[in-house]
């Protein structure tokens, strides 16, 4: 692969030329990705398992197996909501895709329709392929590091087996993503799913370091915080475990619905942003050589 | 908006008509259109992506698009020039045919 002429700039300037861009775009695009966000947010909350259910199972005085039924039911309604937040997941690379390849400059919401209607399956997929990883590798380091008794002489290494699952996770997500980030834009480029799947590895055969410094900043930037602050918050949640006050529950709560709502409505469209403008430099170094 | 320096000079080097005759009533009633109106006044100036002219005109983009897609449909403006710029951004430049135009309708 030729390296870009007078105009080629190490990768992490690149990097750090994706962050501005995206964050530049995302301002002046902000409206269209707030109201796809909100609008999945909400189906995710929708088909989320509600609390009442347990509630008139109770005031009905029900069976047993209903708890198993509930459950059930429970489960494929999280399981509906999951696929539709990959959809939605996948609709804000299109967004992107609009705003750096379209030529236009700018997305709309109606935006959203277009590629609902166009990659729902390939999009559900894609999630698939982006969360598999991860789950696997949460489910392994969890049942290898986490000691879920909560006794004076095992607090330390709580702290530590957390704390490490975290940083491990972290690092992990960021080298998973890495391999797979590229297919969303390439989809949208090539319109199917096989074409995406394979110039997403020969993009990244050629431009590892690129994608994978591209994605370190913002790791570095909306991941990596919230992680130091979910450690030291456990930290003290430990310490503090005998007097386990109200004002530690609404913490958490708060805590919660911050991170959440910063997951959704920054770090999913600046991630959208970043991926697609790293496939539009590397595309444009190939049709560059190509040519 | 980050741009390549280097389109400068190409948008200056643009080769508008130095009039085009409009005698369809269709194309007549668009050009009357007062949003229609202001983007061609622009587009007969330069160059302009949709983002130049959101900025000048203080329209919605969408808006200006809808506009742009009618006056390309009735060939008052040139397809757009397609530019990938040195951020790997891809921009449509779009300009106007003519330098003047010249109405000229019979009824009946």
């Amino acid at each position: 692969m030729k390296k870009r002429g007078s105009q080629a700039l190490k990768p992490k300037y690149e990097a750090l030329v994706d962050l501005k861009l995206s964050l530049s775009l995302y301002k002046t695009n902000f409206k269209a990705f707030l109201s796809v966000q909100l609008i999945s947010v909400i189906v995710f909350l929708i088909f989320q398992p509600q609390p009442w259910d347990i509630v008139v199972i109770f005031v009905n005085d029900s069976q047993p197996n209903d708890f198993a039924w509930l459950l059930i039911l429970d489960s494929i309604r999280f399981l509906i909501g999951l696929i539709v937040l990959s959809v939605f997941f996948g609709c804000s690379f299109g967004l992107s895709y609009d705003i750096m390849s379209s030529g236009n400059l700018f997305t709309k919401f109606m935006g959203l329709f277009h590629y609902f209607r166009r990659y729902w399956w390939q999009y559900i997929i894609l999630f698939f392929l982006l969360s598999f990883g991860p789950l696997v590798y949460g489910r392994i380091i969890s049942s290898i590091l986490w000691h879920p008794v909560l006794e004076p002489e095992t607090l330390p290494y709580n702290v530590f087996s957390f704390a490490m699952i975290n940083i491990t996770q972290c690092i992990f997500n960021l080298f998973w993503m890495s391999l797979f980030i590229q297919m969303y834009p390439s989809l949208t480029a090539r319109g199917g799913i096989k074409q995406a799947f394979s110039e997403n590895f020969y993009l990244l055969r050629r431009n590892w370091k690129r994608i994978f410094i591209s994605l370190l900043f913002f790791f570095l930037i909306f991941i990596v915080p919230w992680i130091i602050v979910d450690i030291i918050e456990y930290f003290i949640f430990l310490l503090l475990i005998p007097s386990f006050s109200i004002f530690w529950q609404l913490w958490i709560y708060v805590h919660y619905f911050a991170q959440t709502t910063f997951y959704f409505f920054l770090e999913i469209p600046i991630l959208a942003l970043i991926s697609t403008r790293i496939y539009n430099s590397l595309t444009y170094v190939v049709s560059e050589v190509d040519a | 908006m980050p741009k390549d320096n280097s389109l400068s000079q190409e948008k200056l080097n643009i080769n508008l008509l130095p009039e085009m005759k409009i005698s369809d009533p269709e194309v007549v009633s668009v050009l009357f259109h007062e949003k229609k109106q202001a983007i061609l006044r622009l587009l007969m100036l330069g160059e302009k992506n949709i983002m130049d002219l959101k900025k000048e005109l203080k329209m919605n983009p969408g808006t200006i698009k809808r506009h742009l897609d009618d006056l390309l449909a009735k060939n008052l403006v040139a397809k757009p020039r397609i530019i990938i710029n040195k951020y790997g951004i891809k921009e449509k430049y779009y300009h106007a045919m003519a330098k003047r135009f010249i109405i000229h309708v019979e009824w009946p």
